[in-house]
Order: C-alpha cells, then structure tokens, then sequence
C-alpha cells in the first residue's frame, strides 16, 4: 500500500468543483435524492467530503494538521463507500478514495486509530473474526451430514457475518448444489477476508492477513472463490492485489455465478406466494468499487500523463446486472429501481456506525426512505453489512430480503 | 427651459444647478405628456429636443444608437429603411422620444423579442445628478465611444451593477440620457396577420401565454372593444361601426418569415397557431367585420406610430391612464376589475404580452371631454381602482403620480435602500425631487 | 486574531452548536490552495452553516459588532468562496436548499442558496420547462449563478444569459436588513425583478455578481421557458459512459469545422436572422477532446491522432424543433448557411458523440473534465460584445498567443476559445481558456505574464472583451477605463457595507 506522499497529485489537483458530492447530470431525476455523498448530505461541512478529506491528507502531508482533536473522528466516519471517488473519477484522473485509504494509515501511524475499531482488529487477530467469537464456531452453522468436494479447485468463502447470518452461507450452498457446481469449504483454515483492516488504514495488519490467505487458497489449491458477501468479494478484488500476488486466482460473487447458472439453464424456479415490488440496492463492494485494483507504480508527466499507462477503476464494470437478471427471473418478483442505484447508489453508512453511529442510522433510513420513494415494498441486496443497516428497526423501516436467501428459497429442487 | 445640444453641456447644466440647488427635470417627447412625470413645480425643464441625432444604425449587428430628442415618427421609417424594425410599443405617439419610451419601460409588441423589462433598451450614455458621465453596460468602456471598437450593445454591467437599472424606470431622478441603444430586428420578408376574438379576456391572455412560450406570433397584443375601435378608427363614425361590429376582445398576431424560405415558416407558424387556437376552443381569422379593409389598415397600423394629427388616445380630448404589470395567474382578475370600472368616459384596455409570455402589462385608458369636473372623477375613480387592484396582485412597478405610495407602501426597508442609491447618484436631489420614493 | 469567543458564543447561538466550527480539520475544507491559484487561501476562523434568511441576518449583525468579515459561498468553486484575509468566517449556505415555488403558469422557479442543477433542472423539465443551467457542473447552485456569478452556457443563443431570467429577490444586506427586490419589493410576489420605479435590481448583478460583496441573497426566482426536449431525460449506461438520447425525429446536433472565425462569424449572423436552431456555438476544441476522452492519456492519444485538426474550429449546432417539419425547415437553412461560409461537417464518428450525450445541453455531465490535465485552468477574457467584435476579438488572439504556446508557458491550444452568440446573434460571450502545468512551480509565472498580456492586447485595440469584476484589484485597474465605475462601485459599497465586512477584497 501507498504512502499518503503518494497522492500529492490527487491533492493538489482537487479544483472544488463538487462532482463527488451530487449525482452525476445524466442521472439527475429530481430535488429528492441527489446527493450521493451521505457524510456531506448528514454533517454539512465541506470537510466531511471527498474533497474535504484529500485537503485534509493535504495539510497533513504539510504538517499543518494534527489528530486528537476529532479528525480521526472524521476520518473513520466517512464509510469508504468510493460514491466520491468513482464520480471524480468520471471527470478527473485522481485517485480520492485511495488517498482516504492512505489518511487511514497515517492516522494508525500517528496512534489514532478509533477504539472500537481497534477492538475490531484485536478481535481479527485473536479469533479471525470481526465479532471475537470462536474461531472453532465459524462453521457451526453446518448440517453435521454437508459434504463438499475435496477435489474442487473452487472454494466458498463464507465470510465472518456467516456467524451473524448463517442463512446466506446456506443459500449460497444451496444454489451451487443445485447448479452442479462442485466447491469446498476452507472450515478452520477460512479467516477473515482483511476488509476491516485493510480499509481503515492498519496496513501491517492486513498485509500479514491477506498474503496468510492467499497462500492459504493456494495451498488448498484453489484457483476460484466464490463468496456471497459483497464485503469480501469487494476485498479479494479491489483490496487484495495491493498486498499480494494474486495471479491465477478468480474471484467471484455468488450472484455472477447465480446468473450464469440461470442463463445457462441450470437452476430451477418456483412462483413465490405472493408478488412483490422491491427495489435492488447495489452493494458500495459489489458495484463500484468490485473492480480488480491493478497496481500502478509510474510517473506522472506535465498535463496528467501517466506512464506507463494506468488501468484507472472507475466503477463501470462492477456487479450491477446479475443481481437484477437474478431478480427479473423471479417471477412475481417486479423490480423498481431507485433514483441513486448501480454506480450512484448511496451507501448504507454500515461502515461508519461503530464511529458515528447516529449518522449511521441516519443514512440507513434515508436509504430506506428512498426504497420507498421508488415503490418498493421490500429492499433487496447481497451483502450482511447492508442487510445490518438497511434491515434494522428505525424511521422508515422496510423489510430487507437478502438476495442468495430469496434465490435459495425459489429453487425448486434440493440436491 | 434649457436646450442641452451635446452631454458637456449637460454636464455643465447639472453642475450648476447643484450649485444653485435649482431641481432639473427632463422633457424629451413632443407632447401630449400622458404621465405627468415632467411636471414638478419650481424644477427647470430641461429639453432633449435638439439633441435629436440618429447617431448610429447598424444592420449587421441589429441595433440604434439615439439621442432622447428622436421620436419614434423620425426612427421608423429609417431603421425600415436599413431593412430593420424597432420593438415599438402599440400605436405609440409620433412625437414620443424612443429613449424615453425605453426608459420608462413602455409595453412591446414583439414579446417574442423581449428577453426581459429593460430589452430592448441595451445601453445608454447618462450624465448622474453629480454631474458626471457615465456609460452603462459594455459602452463603459474601454475608453471613450470614439475609441472604442465595441459596438455598445450589452446591457449588463460593469462589474456588478446594473447601471442601466438606475435609469430604468427613474422618471430623471438618478441621471438624464444623453443616448441610448436599442436592439431592433431584422424586417421580415413575409408576414401574416390574424385576428383572435372572445368575449372574454383572460381566453385571450391565456392563449397569448401560450403562443409566446412556444414563440409563435411576433406582434401580440389584446385590445379591448374600445381600444381596437379607438386605435384604428379614423373617424367617430368608424369608430361606432366597428364597436358593434367587434366582439368584446380582439388579439392581433402576426406570424413572420424572413429572408430565407419565408414561406415556409409562416405556413408552419400559422399551422402552430391555428393548432393552439382549436385547442383554446378559439379561431384565428385573417379578416375582420365592421370596416372594409380593416386587416390591410391595421397590418399598415400595426408596424408604424401613430401618425394622426390627434394621437388616438386624445380623441375625445382627455384621457387618464394607469397601467400595471401582472403575470398570467393574475392578469384576467386585473382586467375584470377594471372592466367594472364606474367613471365618466368610454374604458379603453390594452393587455400587451411581455417578457416572452410571463407577464402582461395591462394599461386601461379613460376617454373623457377633458373637463376638469370629469378629470377629477376619473381621477378618483382610477384612485379607489389602484387600491382595489393592488389587493389582487397588480404591480404598479412604474408608478406615477399618488400610486407612488402603493408601489413603494409594503416594503420599507427595501424603499430605504432605493434612497441610498439615490443619495450617491444625486446627492443633493435636484433631479426630479418628489417623484417615485425620493 | 482569532474569532473572540464572545463573537463565537453568539454566533452559536444563532445558529446552533452542529452548525458551526472553528476546529482546524472542519477549516482545512474550505482553505487548501486550488491548483490555478497561485497563492495560499488564508483560514477562515469559523465555517457556519445558518438555516434561514433569519439566520443569515442575525449572522451578519453579529459580524458588524465585532467587525468580522463574513464570505458567503455553496459549491466553493471558485476564488471568491475562500477567506481573503484574517478574522473572516465563512458562511456556507448549502442547508438553506429549498425549492420554494415551480409556477408553470407565471413559468419562475423560487429557490433557496443551496438548490443545486441537478436538482432544479429535472424538476422543470418534468413540467415541461427549462432554463440556461450555466455550465459549471452538478453541484452548482442555480442561486448563485443566477446572481453571484456569470452564469453563461452552451446553450445561450436561442435564449439568453442568466442575467435575462433572474427576477425578484431576497438579500440580507451587509449592514444585515432584509430587502427585497422588484415585484417581491412591491408586495407582488416573485415575477418581476424590476421596479418600482428604478430598481434594486442594479445591486444585486452587474455583468457579473458581487459574491457577497453587497450583501447576501437568501432567495431568488428565475425565470422558465419552455422544454423543447422530452420530459424525461433517457440514460443508459454506467458512468463514466453514460450516454444521453433525445428523440431524433426533433433534436439533432450537426458539428461543422472551419478553418476561420470570420466564417464562423457569418454563419452565426445568418442563422441568428433566420431564428433557426436552438444551440449554436463555437465551442473550444481542447475541452471538446477532453470531453470525448476517458484520461488524459487517451486525451493526449485522441490531440495526437487528428482530434485537434478535426475540430480546430468547431461550429456545434443543436436543432431543437416543435415538429418534424420545423425541424426539416431548419436543417435546410442550416445546411444552406453552413455551405455559404464554407463549414465542413465533423465525421459521423465524431458528430455522434453529441447525439449521445445530449446532457451537453442540459447540465453539462462532464464539464470539469476539462481540468483533467491537472487542474491548472484559467478562463479569461469572458466578455460580451456584439458578434462581430467578439470574433473580431478572438481573431486577434493568434498575434499573440503563440509566444506563449511554442515555449511551452502555456498548453499548445492557440484556438482554444469559446464564442457563444446570445438572443439570436445580438451579442456573444467569448471564454479563452488556457492550461499550463500546474505541477511546474514556474509555470504560474508564463501563466500571469499570458493573463496580462491578454489584457493589454485587448486594451491595445481598444476591444471590450473583459468586464471589470466585482470589487477587487482589477476593478481598480481597469475602472478608469470603463467611465470610472470603480468610483460609483466603491461608493455603493460604503453606502451599503460602511463596516467593510462583507467578503472585502481591497
């Protein structure tokens, strides 16, 4: 991983010009819901932005700003969600949620890192998973007669919310046996996928856990892991070639795999009991930011020439479609879409609740407000963090459907 | 009276006149003055009648560069003849200064053109009751006129004020103009004319709404019975023919093409408004009752001022007028109301559309002998009708007279703020004290 | 010297304790250097985000008792959002984000500050209306652009620049009084900015707006016309490739090059006279191939490939028509015009990046890509004139700008200007806009000495091709030559803010 030194150009090219703040034009609908950025829409202030955070990065690079007196507050409040930095990016060669990410580590540096994420880190590394439950309980869950093929050379990364919501995990299971798809399980060997440490900044951590996991897929022989967390997959893809060679190994999200399987003739659906009108929310780890980080050590020329030239990740080809084609052949299923969906969809705030957790809650319900604007009477997604947030009591509660579950749950046969 | 020829002079005539705390007020039209914004007891006339060039006329960039004393009878044919046309108001007296017609924010009749309530006036030379010159928008400079290369044409500015907007509108109390430039168009090579009847006006203000925001017709304007027969009658006896031959309220429209394929865009403008007239459950007719040659008589009318001996607003020998801005939602409650008007005289009213259809400038004329006995009735009538239409949403936004205190009545801190301007530009009030706010 | 904390303490009170701050990394959002200033901004000693006009009044009282500046600003984009010298607060306007009123019938929208384009303009639309959403991005307010700012974009010619469509307002003078303007003024609600009598108006903008020199405007109408266009804007794709489709049969976009402005001039006379075409303008092709690029290296692959000689000078016209048969009409006299001044249209491949982002003539999507060669950018010139003097005007900047490009001072772009016809060809905007390596700490030197010696060649020839600002060094500069407006500006301003606390820049 970089050092904030790095992103000088990112910082010194910011011009105000707020495209990380509001949606893009082509996408405007209305007065309503066009903000894409939650922590400026809730705190007001341009500091908590994308454009206010890689100032922030630039006067802490010049040793103008210090921590302790709530910037890493801030800073870790922020949920990472690359809504600014994939709609910089559609105008800009800067890399903004890289510099938030670089800020992250120089706050762990300077010893600030927020106390309940640091519980979250010591839980990692004690037990392998963010809840500091037993490592030895991570596949409890597991019928005592479930085998899976030894052989495979693909693997199902459950994920740590598998303690949380082990019927995802069973869903996931579920659609591949029914789509003949041969898999194992890594049990003791599976730890944490890293995205608590590498997206706060905690470098050493994460470099240690993400080769440790690498090598462990490759000792299993795997060359293919499929995972039904966005949160992961978006790790094993857009975090995890920072830290390791990744060569050889695909990753790839249960409903990329779903929708295959559908399109391809090998799943079997049932009619649900009753129709239902929801609404997709995109994953901020499954949608734009699941593309594959290609590491990029060069120079930057006069008027922005990189060279070599850089594979910039822009959002554009993240997991958008298959979770919809998924959800289109549910039948009784009629999906809505929201204002702020595929690469502008909002986030959740998940990831900032154990730091501020009232603007958590507050964009959760704002998200919600938004499924319902749009007509849904239920919100779907893919990922145990959105399910968290968006499934939870509070203003404008709405029932939360997680994708692989509803998928599960229609097939029509048992293998 | 003083007879300024050149802005100097003009400059030395307020200089004194700040010395001898003399009050100056500015004359530019040949009469008659319907407004009475020149009267002002002990104030010295200052009369623009011999700064009367026609300084400049520029085909290629469509506009004319005036001083106050031309009229609208000397500019016309002139700008017709560079193969142009004025935005004129309707049937404006012969005698009328074009710049003051513009300054005092007078009703178009191409609203199509009209971009806002200052267009089409673009830039004027003043001289401020200090006494200094000043050149509004991109004639400020750089440098002198003489110098400059600019054409002068932008009204905006310099810099963040809008110092065209102190003489719009003023009645002479910020500064005089010494010269203004107006936008004029290019002169059609074909033009239609229509007629649009109803028995109600706001069928007709809601129509013209329309047709404008789609920018159809080029000339637009609702008259009333009384108005259409006053306008274009040439006799009494006319004049009777044609308010029974006319319904309640006439809209005359013309749709225009020019050099290239006129044809072709009168057909498809007529086609619009035919269109939007079937669906206003209304009929746009090319030809008129009442009079033999009344289209061909009011599409000579309609582009020219009044050329009469008597300008048609005086043919019963007094008149009295208030007009008022209005946007559409309110403009048919205005009318109504002033339709019901109880006074001696005949009821004129001309709705003229604005600014591209968002607003209507309603003027309603009262026709009487001229006997001074009527004159006060009409003027208290007109007086109890400013009150009552003030109350429905009219706009007095260029008040004269006692409608002064409406306009300025509900906002005094905004008021307040209007005489600080004033302080700075005629610090020791001598520019037509008394009048508006000041 | 820091905000007392008195001053704090009421400040707070106003608007309370989550609206306001004064902790260095709230700070360090509004005050690091943007990369085409050359200086450092300094500090505000508080950021306040105030709810209402109420608000904004009790704020500005409080300035003048402790003699604080205040600088009121939304999106930040430009200079004029930072603080400019000590004991200067900020005042960020972006809670007040209401649309008040969309009137269809009277056609004026009535917003607060903080009402961004992406958020007015569908909303018109879906009424079937419109209006000039300037081009500076998303997050622009449509508040300040139509009164703070200039306010000019691509599609100016059949209608206007916003200074046309701004009506009646709302402002909190420096002294913090509440005034209104226009109709609003007369107690006739928001229709009309003028009167009565002579009007406030005058104060509120000149050629550009006074950001917050004279006071701070709270709410603003703006006037609508209609939407020739569909209702609903159809995009497909994900970004950065979105691509933005009009109906064909109606609205089209035709790009043709010419080899000299004089042409371009004629054409634009032409079409102006014949009142056809809705869009009709000289764009500048160095932001045009970074509009069309994904990168700055494909950017520079694109100028290196033919990109700048296929549209060295490119004429962009939008037909926008009522009917098939208008639109059939216009094309013909396009055509016509375009073949009298020897225009020769782009190749399809090119021309179709318009047709598929039609947002080009909406709000812009992505306009700031034309700072993606680092974000060293200046626009200048940006005055109005009659067509011909404007091209007239950017004939004469190729007598002196190669100096500046074949020594490499400034990007290789001699073209890169914009004319924009307004109101059918009775005036245009002009825009140069140069580039320079803003990671070369040397570079802003060629970039002040261009900036200059633009200036001096227009006033050399005795061009109107800048307006005088606000109240800052230029207006001091150039005021003796544009009838001493400095004077009268100067004067206005003490009337109004006799404590100089309103955003001072002298």
């Amino acid at each position: 991983m970089a050092n904030l030194a790095d992103f000088k150009y990112t910082m010194e090219s910011c011009n105000h010009c707020g495209q990380c703040k509001w949606i893009l034009p082509a996408r405007m609908k209305g007065w309503d819901f066009a903000s894409v950025c939650p922590l400026h829409e809730f705190h007001g202030f341009d500091a908590y932005s994308g454009q206010g955070l890689i100032q922030i990065a630039k006067e802490r690079l010049d040793g103008k700003l210090e921590y302790g007196d709530g910037l890493e507050t801030l800073l870790y409040a922020c949920p990472a969600c690359g809504a600014c930095d994939i709609n910089c990016k559609s105008v800009r060669d800067m890399e903004v949620l890289d510099t938030i990410y670089a800020l992250r580590e120089d706050c762990v540096e300077a010893g600030y890192l927020p106390e309940p994420l640091r519980r979250t880190a010591a839980n990692v590394e004690e037990t392998h998973n963010i809840y500091g439950k037993p490592h030895s309980e991570r596949f409890a869950w597991l019928p005592p007669d479930f085998r899976d093929d030894p052989e495979a050379d693909t693997a199902l990364f459950v994920g740590c919310s598998a303690y949380r919501y082990p019927d995802i995990a069973l869903a996931a299971i579920r659609i591949l046996r029914a789509g003949g798809v041969k898999f194992k399980l890594l049990r003791e060997d599976e730890w944490c996928c890293g995205a608590p440490l590498w997206r706060t900044g905690q470098r050493e951590a994460a470099e240690k856990l993400i080769r440790r996991n690498v090598d462990t897929f490759r000792r299993h022989g795997i060359h293919t892991v499929i995972t039904a967390c966005a949160e992961c997959f978006g790790s094993f893809r857009g975090g995890y070639p920072r830290y390791a060679d990744t060569e050889g190994l695909e990753f790839k999200h249960i409903t990329q795999v779903a929708a295959e399987l559908l399109s391809g003739g090998k799943l079997r659906l049932r009619k649900g009991d009753e129709p239902l009108r929801v609404t997709y929310h995109d994953p901020c780890m499954l949608g734009r930011l699941s593309e594959k980080y290609v590491p990029w050590d060069g120079e930057i020329r006069p008027y922005g020439l990189h060279v070599p030239e850089k594979v910039w990740r822009r959002g554009e080809h993240g997991v958008y479609e298959e979770p919809r084609e998924i959800l289109r052949a549910l039948e009784g299923v009629e999906l809505c879409e929201m204002t702020r969906n595929l690469e502008e969809a909002l986030c959740c705030g998940a990831a900032a609740r154990d730091v501020d957790p009232e603007f958590a809650v507050w964009t959760a319900a704002e998200r919600r407000r938004e499924a319902k604007a749009a007509g849904a009477q239920a919100i779907v997604s893919c990922c145990p963090f959105c399910r968290d947030a968006l499934g939870s009591d509070g203003e404008n509660a709405l029932p939360y459907l997680d994708l692989t579950v509803l998928l599960a749950e229609r097939l029509k046969e048992e293998a | 009276m003083l007879y300024p020829e050149n802005t100097r002079q003009l400059e030395a005539i307020i200089q004194k006149a700040r010395e001898t705390k003399t009050p100056l007020v500015a004359v530019s039209s040949r009469g008659p003055h319907l407004h009475g914004a020149s009267e002002n007891p002990n104030a010295e006339t200052v009369d623009f009648s011999r700064m009367n060039r026609i300084i400049k006329i520029d085909r290629r960039s469509r506009y004319v560069r005036v001083e106050p004393g031309v009229t609208f009878d000397m500019l016309i044919p002139e700008v017709r003849a560079a193969g142009m046309r004025l935005n004129i108001p309707f049937l404006p007296r012969a005698g009328k200064s074009v710049v003051a017609s513009a300054l005092e924010r007078e009703a178009v009749l191409i609203p199509k053109y009209q971009y806002d309530y200052t267009d089409p006036l673009l830039t004027v030379e003043a001289v401020f009751g200090t006494g200094d010159a000043f050149r509004t928008g991109s004639a400020a400079g750089p440098g002198t006129p003489e110098e400059t290369r600019a054409d002068m044409v932008v009204p905006w500015g310099p810099g963040c004020i809008d110092y065209l907007r102190f003489f719009s509108g003023a009645q002479g109390t910020m500064g005089f103009v010494t010269w203004a430039t107006l936008k004029t168009e290019v002169l059609p090579a074909l033009t239609k004319l229509y007629f649009v009847q109803a028995e109600s006006a706001e069928k007709l203000t809601r129509l013209a709404s329309i047709l404008l925001k789609r920018r159809i017709p080029d000339e637009c304007v609702i008259l009333s019975r009384a108005d259409f027969a006053g306008a274009f009658a040439m006799s009494a006896e006319e004049e009777e023919k044609l308010l029974k031959a006319l319904a309640p309220w006439t809209m005359i429209c013309r749709v225009s093409g020019f050099d290239r394929y006129p044809e072709e865009r009168v057909s498809i403008y007529e086609g619009y408004l035919k269109d939007e007239c079937a669906q206003a459950g209304l009929e746009a007719v090319t030809e008129l009752g009442g009079l033999p040659g009344l289209a061909e008589k009011v599409e000579s009318m309609i582009a020219d001022c009044d050329r009469r001996e008597t300008y048609w607003k005086m043919r019963r020998g007094g008149v009295r007028q208030i007009d008022m801005l209005a946007p559409p939602s309110r403009a048919p409650r205005l009318i109504e109301i002033l339709e019901n008007l109880r006074c001696p005289g005949d009821i004129g009213i001309t709705v003229q559309p604005q600014v591209q259809g968002r607003a209507f400038r309603i003027e309603c004329s009262v026709y009487f002998s001229g006997a001074p006995e009527e004159a006060g009735q009409v003027d208290k009538a007109l007086e109890d009708a400013a009150r009552e239409l003030y109350e429905a949403g009219a706009y007095f936004d260029r008040p004269y007279g006692s409608l002064s205190k409406l306009a300025y009545a509900a906002d005094p801190v905004s008021t307040e703020a209007m005489r600080k301007l004033k302080k700075i530009f005629d610090p020791d009030n001598i520019l037509n004290p008394g009048k508006l706010c000041f | 010297m820091a905000l007392s904390a008195q001053a704090y303490r009421e400040l707070a009170a106003i608007v309370g304790e989550r609206y306001i701050s004064s902790k260095q990394h709230i700070l360090a959002g509004n005050r690091v250097r943007t990369p085409e200033i050359p200086f450092d901004y300094h500090s505000a000693d508080a950021i306040l985000l105030p709810g209402s006009t109420e608000e904004v009044a009790a704020i500005v009282k409080v300035c003048n008792k402790y003699g604080i500046c205040f600088v009121p600003f939304i999106s930040g984009t430009l200079p004029d959002a930072y603080a400019n010298r000590e004991d200067t607060i900020l005042i960020h306007l972006k809670r007040m984000n209401r649309i008040l009123e969309i009137n269809e019938e009277d056609r004026y929208a009535v917003v607060e500050p903080g009402v961004r384009h992406v958020q007015l303009y569908p909303e018109v639309r879906k009424r079937g209306l419109s209006y000039t959403a300037a081009s500076v991005g998303p997050g622009g307010s449509v508040l300040a652009n139509f009164t703070s700012t200039s306010g000019d974009h691509h599609t100016q010619y059949g209608s206007s620049r916003a200074n046309r469509y701004l009506l009646a307002v709302e402002m909190v003078t420096p002294e913090g009084e509440i005034i209104r303007t226009g109709s609003l003024q007369g107690g006739c609600g928001w229709f009309c900015p003028d009167g009565p009598g002579p009007s406030l108006r005058s104060i509120i903008k000149g050629y550009f707006g006074s950001h917050g020199q004279l006071g701070i405007i709270t709410k603003a109408a703006v006037a609508l016309d209609a939407c020739k266009g569909p209702a609903e804007i159809r995009t497909e794709g994900v970004s950065p490739h979105h691509r933005v489709y009009f109906d064909s049969d109606l609205s089209r976009v035709y790009v043709f090059n010419y080899d000299n402005i004089q042409n371009v001039c004629q054409a634009m006379l032409a079409l102006g006279e014949a009142e056809v075409c809705s869009t009709v303008q000289k764009y500048f092709y160095l932001p045009l191939t970074l509009l069309m690029s994904d990168s700055a290296n494909d950017f520079w692959k694109k100028w290196t490939s033919g990109y700048k000689e296929a549209m060295s000078m490119p004429l962009v016209v939008h037909i926008a028509a009522q009917s098939v048969r208008e639109r059939e009409y216009e094309e013909k006299i396009l055509f016509d015009v375009v073949r009298e001044t020897g225009g020769k249209r782009l190749p399809e491949e090119l021309e179709n990046w318009w047709t598929e982002h039609m947002d080009y003539f909406m709000v812009v999507s992505r306009l700031q890509s034309v700072l993606r060669l680092g974000g060293g950018w200046m626009p200048i010139k940006l005055g109005a004139e009659s067509v011909q003097h404007i091209c007239d005007v950017g004939e004469s900047i190729g007598e002196y700008i190669y100096e500046f490009t074949e020594t490499g001072k400034i990007f290789d772009a001699p073209e890169n200007y914009q004319i924009i016809p307004m109101e059918y060809g009775h005036f245009a905007h002009i825009e140069l806009l140069f580039m320079w390596d803003r990671t070369n700490p040397a570079a802003m030197k060629g970039v002040g000495e261009f900036r200059a010696r633009s200036r001096e060649e227009d006033l050399r020839r005795h061009f109107h091709a800048e307006d005088v600002g606000c109240l800052n060094p230029t207006l001091l500069q150039l005021g003796p030559l544009y009838s001493n407006c400095h004077i009268w500006m100067q004067k206005i301003k003490e009337s109004f803010d006799p404590n100089n606390v309103a955003n001072p820049m002298l």
